[in-house]
């Protein structure tokens, strides 16, 4: 008998999924399934032991239902939100073609590559469930009501999974015809988690809970939640706690929960396999390409800061080159969003020091500067033999990465260490004026050290950039801040410049060396 | 005539203690005023033999000058004297053609003034000068590598080094480039390095051709010198003959020892 197609898809979706693991590849599964039964049977239980106390005093608040509601809404949007964010970087592009020519129903190719991913996403489901269920188990469920419960959040999780797929393989058809609609999609890719970012900080350090307690139990949060299949699996989870052992009371509000989890799973996969063939097509949805227009102030402006001629020419062009990609000026937009949260979210209004208020500015910052700046070399190595096959060509490219990374960075630096020092009651303008200085000079050697990072560790697609990212965003400010520990003012603030400035010369001399030996 | 680029045992070796040889020895004279085609099979080694020559990589042995500038000590006369259309080029494709043009421009320090005549000049040559405000995101891979064609040429290099220049193009697109460059070499005096697959192109265009296989160049002469001494009619006959090639028998050997047929 022929094997199915969608099973032959979900094979090599598996295999390109746990490609980077190839070697490991036959024994993996049992990895895994050895590592979630520890979890389940030892690390869980320890993790919630702990936290049993306070969970049982919550469970019998009045916003458990709601919170829980909104906790299980946000794994749910999670797990939409990762396939989109996935699938919309556009790393794996050049296979569509030889599927659709082959004989395959569309429907076959959305389900191959749903069961292909889902090993992936249950061990993530085990992960999230075994926590529920070694909270669950203590208040003395039993093992029907752990069996409901594990499925109720397979149920939810997969619908998820399936949903999130299927939007990410439409977007992905709507926005890959032109060059435009694939770098909104990259964009797309980086910011869509940012209002489930939001909502987790609004959970952990905004006061939701307070929110949520203090406006009673039937708040619009609620009414909106109502709808979705999330909040029936918590509906499930609250009932089964506050009835532990007894699901004999509960067994109609179980039925009409875990039917509708049931028939939104199985209507979902079959409303997603009839809308498949919208989903996969080759067709062009238009021939329009971007014109741009003549330079105006802004990049004569620019011009004019490379000094005019030949060097603001280039300054220019990195400029175009640079703010005419959406995934860039996304990459800035998260970041920024990112620290906005923290400050409302996390942020204290009575910091005991100017210092303390500044202290997370040095990771953003760093992170910010690996983000703009570490993308030099991300239009390949043949983007840099341009300048390397011209006459000092890798000291024109450094010099005007720099002051590119510089203009970008150092006014959003300036604005967010103002508003983060403002803030602080009864500050002088002194105070305010020499802070700032101090972190105009980390913003200038974090954009420096982030050049020479990525030049000494040059890396030619998004995925792998990542690393340079997290070296610049957590090894350079640690180092950059070490003074603190065994320093008071001022001679820490002394040390934190001077550290910042000569990472900042050591990595970008040993880019530029490095840019000149590259082959 | 003048000999404007001369290597000396030129080599370049990857790998461990060298043991891959991407270019082994190589000993080559281009005079002035000539277009001169490399000849070889895919990992021959041309395109090193192109980045050596341009300054963009330096040799393991031996050494190699070009217009009398030394291709490691004077890296930078001979980066501006040269102009590089490389096999798989970079490309801004954010920018316009007319940008690129103007960024590519700029890195070799061309004039404001002049820099902008020139561009109109290769945009109205190449047809491109309707197009010339729209990205390069949108062009198609002809029109991309008419763009890097000019790109190339934009700061008027004495010696141009074309790395597969017509590979990518349409038959009058590969036309407009062979007349230019004809035009290049006759007209303009420019000494132009071609490497490339197109066996018509290198024989119509090329004054003398070089045969290279696994880094070893295997001769160099005029199509007729080498057709004599590989006794072959046809320069791709030649070629093949000299650098090994499959027998077209071998190609479908299979389906006569299984089915024939999947």
């Amino acid at each position: 008998m022929a094997v199915p197609k969608w099973l032959i898809i979900a094979r090599n979706e598996y295999l390109i999924s746990t490609s980077s693991i190839r070697k490991i590849r036959q024994i993996f599964p049992f990895l895994v399934i050895i590592f979630l039964g520890v979890y389940l049977g030892y690390i869980a239980p320890r993790i919630v032991d702990v936290l049993l106390d306070d969970f049982l005093l919550f469970f019998l608040s009045q916003t458990a239902l709601t919170m829980i509601r909104l906790i299980l809404f946000m794994f749910f949007l999670w797990f939409i939100i990762f396939p989109i964010a996935n699938t919309l970087k556009f790393e794996h592009m050049d296979n569509k073609e030889l599927l659709l020519s082959a004989p395959l129903k569309s429907s076959d190719l959305l389900m191959g590559k749903f069961l292909g991913q889902a090993p992936i996403y249950c061990i993530f489901i085990t992960l999230i469930t075994g926590f529920f269920t070694a909270l669950l188990i203590p208040l003395g469920i039993d093992m029907l009501q752990v069996i409901i419960i594990v499925l109720a959040f397979v149920l939810i999780l997969l619908s998820a999974e399936w949903i999130g797929i299927l939007i990410a393989s439409i977007l992905r058809t709507r926005l890959e015809k032109s060059a435009r609609g694939k770098d909104i999609g990259k964009a797309l890719s980086m910011i869509i988690a940012l209002p489930l970012i939001a909502l987790m900080y609004a959970i952990i350090g905004g006061g939701l809970m307070d929110a949520v307690e203090s406006s009673g139990t039937s708040t619009p949060v609620d009414n909106l939640l109502m709808m979705l299949p999330s909040t029936w699996g918590a509906n499930i989870i609250m009932d089964f706690g506050l009835n532990p052992g007894d699901i004999s009371s509960v067994w109609q509000d179980t039925i009409i929960n875990f039917g509708g989890l049931a028939f939104f799973f199985i209507a979902s996969l079959w409303i997603g396999s009839k809308l498949a063939d919208r989903v996969y097509s080759l067709e062009a949805m238009g021939f329009s390409s971007s014109m741009v227009m003549r330079d105006g102030y802004f990049y004569k402006a620019i011009k004019k800061i490379g000094g005019g001629q030949s060097f603001g020419i280039l300054l220019a062009s990195a400029f175009k080159d640079y703010s005419r990609r959406y995934e860039n000026l996304s990459k800035i937009i998260y970041i920024v969003s990112l620290m906005i949260m923290l400050k409302v979210f996390f942020g204290s209004d009575d910091a005991e020091s100017p210092l303390d208020a500044v202290i997370l500015l040095f990771f953003i910052f760093s992170l910010l500067a690996a983000f703009v700046v570490g993308e030099v070399t991300l239009r390949g190595k043949e983007a840099l033999f341009i300048f390397k096959k011209a006459p000092s060509g890798e000291g024109k490219l450094i010099k005007t990465r720099l002051i590119m990374g510089l203009l970008i960075i150092l006014p959003i630096g300036v604005l967010i260490t103002l508003y983060s020092l403002i803030i602080i009651p009864q500050i002088s303008i002194i105070m305010i004026l020499g802070y700032t200085a101090v972190m105009i000079i980390v913003v200038m050697s974090n954009v420096a050290s982030a050049l020479g990072i990525a030049i000494l560790n040059p890396v030619y697609n998004e995925k792998e950039s990542m690393v340079n990212v997290m070296i610049m965003a957590m090894i350079v400010p640690q180092i950059s801040l070490m003074s603190l520990i065994f320093l008071d003012d001022p001679w820490n603030i002394i040390i934190i410049i001077v550290t910042n400035c000569v990472l900042g010369a050591l990595l970008l001399s040993l880019g530029t060396l490095k840019l000149k030996r590259m082959e | 005539m003048k000999e404007l680029i001369r290597t000396d045992k030129l080599s370049k070796y990857y790998g461990k203690n060298g043991s891959i040889k991407a270019v082994d020895k190589l000993d080559l004279k281009v005079y002035e005023g000539e277009t001169f085609g490399l000849l070889g099979p895919n990992g021959a080694g041309k395109t090193t033999i192109i980045r050596m020559l341009s300054g963009i990589i330096s040799p393991s042995n031996g050494t190699a000058s070009v217009n009398g500038f030394d291709i490691v000590k004077q890296d930078i006369e001979v980066k501006r004297i040269t102009g590089l259309l490389a096999e798989s080029p970079g490309l801004y494709d954010k920018l316009s053609a007319y940008e690129f043009l103007e960024f590519m421009g700029a890195l070799y320090e061309v004039p404001e003034n002049i820099l902008k005549q020139r561009i109109d000049h290769y945009l109205k040559i190449f047809a491109l000068d309707g197009r010339q405000d729209y990205l390069l995101e949108g062009f198609s891979r002809g029109m991309k590598q008419k763009v890097l064609i000019a790109a190339a040429m934009v700061h008027d290099p004495a010696i141009i080094f074309l790395d597969e220049p017509t590979s990518a193009l349409d038959p009058r697109a590969a036309l407009t480039v062979k007349h230019l460059l004809k035009e290049l070499s006759e007209d303009a005096g420019k000494t132009i390095f071609v490497s490339s697959h197109i066996l018509p192109i290198i024989e119509e265009l090329c004054d003398r051709i070089g045969i290279i296989n696994e880094g070893k160049l295997i001769t160099v002469g005029t199509v007729e010198e080498i057709l004599t001494q590989a006794e072959k009619p046809t320069l791709e006959e030649a070629f093949i003959a000299m650098t090994g090639g499959v027998d077209k028998k071998e190609l479908l050997a299979w389906r006569e020892q299984g089915n024939g047929s999947a």
